[in-house]
Parts: C-alpha cells; sequence; structure tokens
C-alpha cells in the first residue's frame, strides 16, 4: 500500500514539474553586430551564431560568442579584426555574464515593451570589464526577446588602434544585440 | 580564380601590352623623328599604341639625333610608371577583395555532424586544432531551420536531442527551399568553433533531401 502511494505521489509530482512554466530561456542565434564609425570608414561585423541564456527568475542573463563568426563584407576588413585586434586564435570566444537590474519590473507573462538596465562583466581580448547598457525586453504571446545597443571601449580591453589608422577605426565601438528566446527545457 | 582576379589580370596585361607596344614605338619611330621619343611616348600611352604609331610616323625626321641619356631617365620612369600601376591595382583588388565563396571551396573534411558534436564535447582544445577555420562538409539531419533578419540558421542533429551543429547560410541558397525538418542534408562551411553547438558559418548547402 505505502509503495503505491509513494508511486502516485511521485507520478503527481513529476506531472506537475512538467506543469510549471519555463524560467530558463535560450537562444543559439542571437545577433550581434559590432559597428565602429570613423571619419573614413565604417566597419560593421555582423553575427547572428551568439548564444545567449535568461532566466526569468533571477534576471540573470548571459551572451557567448565566437569571434570567428563576426562577419564582414571586405575579407580585408575581417582578417584586420580577426589578427590585429581581437587576436581571435588567442582569444577565441567573447562573453557577457549580468544581470537585469530593475528585472522585477517586467512581468514576464504579460506582452509589453519593457525598458531594463543590465548590469554585469564583458569578457573580451582576455581583459574582464564592467558593462552597464540599456536595453528593451519584449514579450509578445509568450516570445521573449531582448535588444540593446551600447558603447564599449576597444582601449579597456586592451586592443591598441594603431594611430595610422585613428581615421578609420573608431577606439569607441557600438555594439548591437538582439536576442529572440524561447524555453529552455535542458 | 575568381571573376575579379580575371579582371585584374586582364587589366594588368592590357596594361603591360600597352606600355610595351607605346616604348617600341617611342624608341624605335619616335626618337629619329622631330615629335621625339618624349611625345611620342606619352601620346602612345594616353592615345593608344595605333594612335600613337601615326602621330609618330607623321612627325618629320630631323638633322641630328641624341637623346641617348634621355632616353634612360624615361625607360626609369616608364618602369615607374607601370609598377605603379600594378601595386594600385593591387592595392584596389587587395581592398575590395570579399570573402571566397564557401561554394568555391574545396572541403578540407568530411564527417557527420553527430561525430563532430561529439568530437567537440568530449574536447574542445584538441577539436579546435583539428576543425577551427577548416572548410568542413558535414553530413546531418536537419532538427531546426529559423529565418533571421540577418539569415538562415540550419541546425543539425548532435543525436543529443538539443545540441548540434549550427550553420549560417545566406537567404539566397538555392537549395534552400527543398531544405526541409528531418530531412538528412549535406552542409559545406567553415568551423570556427564551438559554443553550445559547433557553428559553421558562411554555409552552402551541398546537397540536399536526402531521405
Amino acid at each position: 500500500m505505502k509503495t503505491i502511494f509513494a508511486t502516485i505521489l511521485s507520478i503527481s509530482l513529476f506531472a506537475f514539474t512538467l506543469k510549471t512554466e519555463p524560467t530558463k530561456y535560450f537562444t543559439r542565434e542571437a545577433n550581434i553586430t559590432f559597428l565602429s564609425e570613423a571619419p573614413l570608414e565604417k566597419i560593421e561585423g555582423i553575427n547572428n551564431q551568439a548564444v545567449s541564456m535568461l532566466d526569468i527568475s533571477t534576471g540573470q542573463i548571459e551572451f557567448a560568442v565566437l569571434m570567428k563568426a563576426f562577419e564582414f563584407d571586405r575579407a580585408l576588413l575581417q582578417e584586420h579584426f580577426n589578427e590585429n585586434y581581437a587576436e581571435s586564435d588567442k582569444f577565441p570566444k567573447s562573453n557577457f555574464k549580468g544581470n537585469i537590474t530593475n528585472f522585477a519590473d517586467v512581468k514576464w507573462a504579460v506582452d509589453g515593451d519593457y525598458s531594463v538596465t543590465v548590469t554585469g562583466k564583458l569578457t573580451m581580448h582576455g581583459v574582464t570589464k564592467d558593462v552597464t547598457a540599456k536595453g528593451k525586453i519584449t514579450v509578445k504571446a509568450g516570445a521573449i526577446s531582448a535588444t540593446s545597443t551600447f558603447n564599449v571601449l576597444m582601449s579597456d580591453f586592451n586592443i591598441v588602434i594603431p594611430t595610422v589608422v585613428k581615421d578609420k577605426v573608431n577606439n569607441s565601438v557600438k555594439i548591437e544585440v538582439i536576442s529572440n528566446y524561447k524555453p529552455y527545457l535542458g | 580564380m575568381t571573376t575579379n582576379q580575371y579582371i585584374l589580370l586582364f587589366i594588368s596585361a592590357g596594361l603591360l601590352i600597352r606600355v610595351i607596344l607605346s616604348y617600341f614605338i617611342a624608341k624605335k619611330i619616335g626618337t629619329g623623328r622631330n615629335i621625339g621619343y618624349k611625345n611620342s611616348l606619352i601620346l602612345s600611352l594616353i592615345l593608344g599604341a595605333i594612335i600613337g604609331l601615326g602621330i609618330t610616323l607623321l612627325s618629320k625626321k630631323p638633322e641630328t639625333t641624341n637623346r641617348k641619356r634621355r632616353d634612360v631617365v624615361f625607360a626609369i620612369l616608364l618602369f615607374g610608371f607601370f609598377l605603379g600601376c600594378v601595386l594600385v591595382s593591387y592595392g584596389l583588388f587587395e581592398y575590395f577583395r570579399t570573402n571566397a565563396k564557401t561554394a568555391d571551396l574545396e572541403a578540407d573534411l568530411k564527417i557527420s555532424a553527430i561525430d563532430l558534436y561529439n568530437a567537440y564535447s568530449d574536447n574542445e582544445s584538441q577539436s579546435d586544432s583539428i576543425y577551427r577555420m577548416q572548410v568542413i562538409e558535414v553530413t546531418g539531419k536537419i532538427s531546426e531551420i529559423k529565418k533571421d533578419t540577418s539569415g538562415i540558421i540550419i541546425l543539425l542533429d548532435g543525436g543529443n536531442g538539443m545540441f548540434g551543429v549550427s550553420c549560417s547560410l545566406q537567404e539566397t541558397d538555392k537549395e534552400l527551399k527543398k531544405a526541409e525538418k528531418d530531412n538528412t542534408i549535406i552542409i559545406k562551411g567553415i568551423c570556427t568553433g564551438m559554443l553550445m553547438d559547433v557553428v559553421l558559418t558562411r554555409c552552402v548547402i551541398v546537397q540536399p533531401e536526402k531521405k
């Protein structure tokens, strides 16, 4: 009798856990754009295979990206980006680990746009720096997406831009993030 | 060779022929005439060898001809001009060069999506040394096709139900229409490493709809 009861209990518990709303969301197709606008040249690198995790119960948000997966329209830019600046062979990945500071303001079950502030640590070129970025969370028909645009200084990450190319490469680089999440069932 | 390279080669060859012809017209005919080596050369270079030759032939022969030193100087200038042309065209070519089309590249390695994923999840750094930045032809089952603003991602099953090989493709890929979920497909792309999935960029479909 006891074992039957225990079995029923565990089955119902299992069913209950299955029913709960997911709190973890992820994407493997986040878009990250790297944009340097200098007087003589606009350089844009696009990566649409960034990975991101979002935990809506804690507001924790993470991104990871492979530097070599940034695509530029001209091959020379891509080679210079990987060889001279990002040093992608030495530092193949960049990542961001942070928190949505005002995540309590976001109603995850109600459709709408929510302005958020994210603070965390950005690791790039082997250097970790604190970064704060403003962004937007959009909830629409149960789907969650996040966008953000922020600037980082290359010099903060020990990336030196030679004086010769000062007019072509800006030390301040704009990073654009677009991330459409889906529930993580792992 | 890409179309751009052919055009560049063609222009360079044309320039070279023009310079050589002009030099001979100026040296052999122009030097002995009133027009002189210099003017004949400039005319031939700018207007083309045939028109330059015509004008040079129209010029009359003078009494004396002794311009050896000038000839040497102009030969050097000519060489400089040609070298300049080559350097400028090389520079322009490098500046506007686009990434090689994956369809034109020979695959360095052929592997199944499951084997590639397992190799990476077993030992990432070792796999990086074998596969990273290589052109890889991957065979696998499509577990997801996702269209995005900046392209298309096809996820190949890695044999664990969740992760696998993520391939980014251009929307213009003609074979894309035939790609369907659960079909086996062969995709060629450049391996850039692993995040949650093994990431392949600049992919093209080699063979679709193999059931």
